[in-house]
């Protein structure tokens, strides 16, 4: 056979599967290892099966039900991550609560509403005038972002986007939004960022020096 | 067909010898490795040889020959034998010389991955299964740092690598707007650098890099600013224009300005590389990654604000389709798995070829003897390129003599799917290997696992440890042999061996049309693979 430890592997998630529906076919109620393998082995019998991904996928929250498993496990199992092997190659299947869930969520849901944090300054308007969309995240120095964002960048000295971390902020092409910001905390010593600053923010001069080479470096809105 | 042409597995690609140095070595009973007949009995020879094996190799070219090796290094390449019996010998068998008989298998130099996330130790075996002896590696197991620093995760890597027949490189992190951290961790057991925009990818973390990279003659692997939050792509070519680095999955949906980090290809400063996953391009290719780059990248759409438009900015089937064309027209240069971190390390050479199979069925074969250049120029991405990328390429990528003697021994038929065997420094240290309670060798359940070579205290000794040069004498528990990375900071396009092709690279911000030089790239995503459904499990 000439197995390679890729192979080998699979044969340990068949043998979890395989203990697992005997066991079921015993009429017992599955728990987490065991519904887990069984899940995880149906997808990638699918892809043998020459199923597509979507297809694939699909049939992985088919397989067990809530009445399928032991009181509680349901909620045991949020998340299984899988290889399959399809015509194409080997692909990665991600199932979300694949007990819970009668079928796949949306790969691309809608946005959730961006909460600006309490005590926010602002609005403070942007315009992407770039041909791509640039993205803002929590903590970076608001002077500093992508150049082509249209921004008061004498207004924004010092904040950083009022979002919570981890959220982020993705400005298309074209696109005007109205943001709003919190101060930098801490010490208030900006280093890196976009170079602008690179030291304290509150240092005499070191406003009017970043607002300088920001004009001298194309930032709009500076 | 004519005869001396080899088919190499399900890929329609073959190959044929521009040289035959073959000296017909037989193994075992009634052959011609006896004393006096084709070995002599004085020492002299070599102290192993691989005999009339086909040669692949990015340098040597195709040749049906035999390797010699002494000391863990290739002395020759050539036609092996017993001078006082046989005309022409370039490799003298002597009473002492070990032979790995190769005829009927193909011989290539052991793959080099210059992208592995070490998050798991099982990656090592993995990695030998699919062909690799170098990895160039960040990380020390499910922690986040993008790097190996500080000095303490250094050690603990270095320690955890004795285990491991793999030479190593290891990359610091050096996402840091000041040089001190970098530099630290470079002295403390580094090989080179890593720039990562999830730690930090803006324009003072390049210009530090660049300069330590300069200082230290390491290279720099960057993977840049997704979002475009402080550069955009036109940026960062501006901070690093004129300077040496190496551009990580430059598709882009493994990370790096979207929707063009593609723009970085074609540049004459610029190394580039493609990650697995999206090579060849696969008709499941997008859909995947809408799942595996928030399983990486710790995104949640739906439930962050944000996350959906991450993802759909990051997954780009236009860029995806014209990825395989640039590898074929020699503009991308490498290929890497990204392993644990969006990309599969067994599959780095098996992917080279996979994608090789796709561009002759899509474009035909190309010049020259049989399928040989395009074989080669696919090799040069997991072998002699990366090498020569990091400054690795005194030691391994080719099988050019003064080398490390590590190479793969594959059945042709099972070409880039299951090496038959992974010698490093001449060593057995990986391949087939079936019950051992059985009377012969190859019982079922033949797996591919450890050799001898790959046992005990042999791997350290087996394996080289690429260091800065800042870092030869560090305090390192390794007992392995220490080389330095050099060479890295004057390369170009045109140092890539089988590549070299410069243009402009353009990518439509909303299609996602990808142009070179005017002319549109996109090939149509393949509905099914070589190398793969035929012979795997699964």
């Amino acid at each position: 056979m000439r197995l390679t430890p890729r192979e080998v592997e699979r044969l340990l998630l068949f043998q979890a599967a395989e203990l697992a529906r005997r066991r079921r076919g015993r009429g017992l109620l599955l728990n987490q290892a065991e519904a887990t393998a069984v899940i995880a082995d149906e997808v990638c019998e699918a892809a043998r099966d020459g199923l597509s991904y979507a297809a694939a996928t699909a049939h992985g929250y088919g397989v067990l039900a809530p009445g399928d498993v032991l009181d509680g496990v349901a909620a045991l199992v949020p998340r299984i991550e899988v290889e399959a092997l399809f015509a194409d190659g080997s692909r990665l299947i991600v199932l979300h609560d694949p007990i819970g869930n009668a079928e796949p969520p949306p790969a691309l849901p809608p946005e959730p509403p961006l909460a600006w944090l309490d005590g926010a300054l602002g609005p403070f308007r942007a315009r992407n005038t770039a041909e791509v969309a640039i993205g803002l995240t929590s903590h970076v120095h608001l002077l500093e972002v992508n150049r082509r964002l249209e921004l008061d960048r004498g207004a924004v000295y010092g904040l950083r986007l009022a979002v919570a971390a981890g959220t982020k902020l993705v400005i298309e092409p074209g696109a005007t939004v109205d943001l709003h910001a919190v101060p930098i905390a801490g010490l208030r010593v900006v280093r890196g960022h976009g170079g602008l600053v690179d030291g304290p923010l509150d240092e005499p001069g070191a406003r009017e020096r970043a607002l300088a080479l920001a004009r001298e470096r194309g930032y709009l809105g500076a | 067909m004519p005869d001396n042409r080899v088919l190499l597995g399900d890929t329609g690609l073959a190959v044929e010898p521009e040289r035959d140095d073959a000296s017909g070595i037989a193994t075992g009973m009634g052959g011609t490795m006896r004393d006096g007949l084709a070995v002599r009995a004085e020492r002299g020879g070599v102290s192993l040889a691989i005999t009339d094996v086909l040669l692949l190799d990015p340098v040597l070219g195709v040749r049906r020959t035999s390797i010699g090796i002494a000391d863990g290094r290739v002395v020759a390449v050539g036609r092996a034998g017993n001078p006082d019996t046989m005309d022409a010998i370039d490799i003298v068998l002597d009473s002492s010389t070990a032979v790995v008989d190769g005829r009927g298998l193909v011989a290539t130099p052991g793959g080099i991955d210059s992208h592995v996330h070490w998050l798991s130790p099982q990656i090592c075996d993995a990695a030998l299964a699919g062909g690799l002896t170098t990895l160039v590696m960040q990380d020390f197991g499910p922690v986040w740092n993008l790097g190996n620093n500080p000095a303490e995760g250094l050690r603990a890597t270095w320690a955890a690598l004795e285990a491991h027949p793999l030479n190593v490189c290891l990359l610091v992190r050096a996402s840091s707007a000041r040089p001190g951290p970098v530099v630290e961790a470079l002295r403390a057991g580094g090989g080179g650098l890593k720039i990562h925009e999830d730690v930090g990818a803006g324009p003072e973390q390049l210009r530090c890099a660049l300069d330590v990279a300069d200082a230290h003659d390491v290279q720099l692997a960057v993977h840049t600013d997704g979002m475009n939050e402080l550069l955009s792509v036109e940026d960062t070519l501006a901070v690093t224009a004129g300077r040496t680095w190496h551009a990580f999955h430059v598709e882009g949906v493994g990370g790096g300005h979207w929707p063009n980090t593609l723009a970085l290809a074609g540049r004459e400063r610029i190394l580039t590389s493609s990650t697995s996953p999206t090579v060849p391009f696969g008709v499941h290719a997008a859909e995947e990654h809408l799942a595996m780059v928030p399983a990486v990248h710790v995104l949640f759409p739906g439930r962050v604000h944000g996350d959906s438009a991450i993802v759909r900015h990051r997954v780009r089937a236009g860029t995806m389709a014209a990825e395989g064309l640039l590898h074929d027209l020699g503009v991308i240069a490498m290929l890497s798995s990204d392993s644990q971190g969006m990309g599969r390390v067994g599959e780095v050479v098996r992917r080279a070829f996979q994608n090789a199979a796709a561009m002759r069925a899509l474009r035909g074969p190309g010049p020259g003897r049989a399928d040989n250049e395009r074989v080669l120029r696919h090799l040069a991405k997991v072998t002699i390129n990366p090498a020569i990328a990091h400054g690795l390429a005194r030691h391994v990528g080719s099988l050019e003599p003064g080398k490390l003697a590590d190479v793969v021994l594959w059945h042709p038929h099972h070409f880039g799917v299951r090496p038959e065997l992974v010698l490093k420094a001449g060593i057995a240290v990986h391949g087939a290997s079936g019950d051992g309670n059985a009377s012969t060798g190859l019982s079922e359940p033949v797996l591919l696992r450890r050799q001898v070579g790959g046992s005990g205290a042999a791997p350290a000794l087996l394996s080289l440890a690429f260091l800065a040069r800042a870092a030869l004498s560090a305090d390192l528990p390794t007992t392995r042999t220490r080389v330095a990375v050099e060479d890295c900071r004057d390369l170009t396009a045109a140092s890539m061996l089988w590549h070299g092709r410069t243009g402009e690279l353009r990518v439509d911000p909303r299609t996602h049309a990808v142009t070179l030089d005017g002319e549109a790239l996109a090939a149509p995503a393949l509905e099914e693979v070589a190398l793969s459904g035929r012979y795997l499990l699964g």
